[in-house]
């Protein structure tokens, strides 16, 4: 009974400290720090002023922690898109599928070797031409040179 | 007895000439009927030679135009025809000069060796612009095929995200000489190829000489076009930076 009535007085004793050790004014309400301003210098001859955010948090204040993130479904990588370049591939071949203009990608060298065999083709294609003209070159000799025939003395 | 022998004498002398009159006449006929008979036969062997040199280009040709791989079917048929009806005319014409007998049939028929005929100012120039102008045709195609097949690597180029204005440019102006040379030049062989001997001079010459300027025309525009996929082609290249 007597150890009962010895840790009820410690615990009133106890919560008595504790009450006289709290600060008398509610944190929030304490006035913030004076926030020095600093300009920056602008940049040379571009005449433009350094944007204003630039408050410098005071000493002692607790920067903000970033929250966690919670993985949702929407956060989750899109299976259609390439993460190295944003380039879209196909969902069902995984190929890539295109991209813009200008974002040719390493990705892109099945599209360069084909387009590289095509060009062979093309050159032989024109190598053709090339003989064609020529042809026509001496077709064109002859309609001249027949041009200038006539029936000659009998 | 003195003035006997005169008149005998006399009567002689008027008889040997009159003997030797008709011999004298008999060899100047015939010195001239050598002389024409010999400007005859000259006058047969140039006809001859002249139906030779015709039927031996008409022959060419007919080895130029079956082997050709530019000519068109239709082309061939009727620029064969046409050097059938020549050839056997001229042979009919090289027997009739054969058998001609006088100065005066020849001048008759010699000249029609050139004016039946006309191979040497129609059908020669005419079978060369046939040929030109159906070479030209399978060069637009050919040229065509190029254009294509650089498009359809332009697109695929594009769809994998390279810049290909410079090969659209560039195909642009080569589909433009393309299209140019097709105006001009594929036309001319059907403009031509009728003509026959009977439209000389006109409208076979200045047909003739308007086949060939579009021909010429034609010519530089494939130049240009092929110049045109030449760069085209590049231009694919260095989008791609192979």
């Amino acid at each position: 009974m007597q150890r009962t009535r010895a840790a009820v007085l410690i615990s009133v004793a106890l919560v008595a400290a504790a009450c006289t050790a709290r600060p008398t004014t509610d944190p929030t309400s304490e006035p913030a720090p004076p926030e020095p301003t600093i300009t920056e210098t602008p940049s040379e001859g571009t005449g433009l002023t350094a944007p204003s955010d630039t408050s410098l948090p005071d000493e002692g204040v607790t920067a903000p922690t970033a929250p966690d993130i919670v993985p949702t479904p929407s956060s989750e990588p899109d299976p259609t898109e390439n993460s190295s370049a944003g380039e879209t591939v196909d969902s069902e071949t995984g190929e890539p599928s295109g991209a813009g203009i200008g974002e040719a990608t390493p990705d892109s060298d099945l599209d360069v070797a084909a387009i590289e065999e095509l060009l062979a083709q093309i050159d032989e294609l024109l190598a053709g031409i090339d003989a064609d003209l020529d042809g026509l070159d001496s077709d064109l000799d002859e309609v001249t040179e027949g041009m200038n025939q006539d029936e000659g003395d009998i | 007895m003195r003035m006997r022998t005169v008149r005998t004498l006399a009567m002689v002398g008027a008889l040997s000439l009159v003997a030797a009159l008709p011999a004298t006449a008999n060899a100047q006929e015939t010195d001239e009927t050598a002389e024409a008979r010999h400007s005859i036969e000259d006058a047969k062997e140039r006809a001859a030679g002249a139906i030779e040199r015709r039927l031996a280009t008409l022959d060419r040709l007919t080895e130029k135009i079956t082997s050709s791989p530019h000519v068109t079917d239709e082309h061939e048929a009727a620029l064969l025809s046409d050097y059938r009806v020549a050839s056997n005319g001229l042979e009919q014409l090289g027997e009739d000069i054969a058998e001609a007998q006088t100065p005066e049939e020849l001048r008759d028929l010699v000249p029609l060796i050139a004016t039946d005929y006309r191979v040497y100012l129609v059908i020669v120039p005419k079978s060369a612009e046939v040929a030109a102008s159906d070479h030209v045709m399978t060069a637009v195609e050919r040229s065509t095929e190029v254009a294509t097949a650089i498009d359809q690597a332009a697109d695929r180029a594009e769809a994998a995200g390279f810049d290909v204005t410079q090969v659209r440019r560039w195909l642009t102006s080569a589909k433009d000489e393309i299209a140019e040379a097709n105006r001009t030049g594929v036309p001319v062989a059907d403009m031509v190829i009728g003509l026959d001997a009977g439209d000389w001079e006109e409208p076979a010459k200045s047909t003739l000489e308007d086949g060939k300027r579009r021909l010429e025309n034609a010519r530089v525009d494939l130049r240009q076009a092929h110049g045109s996929l030449q760069q085209a082609r590049q231009a694919l290249e260095d989008a791609i930076g192979s």
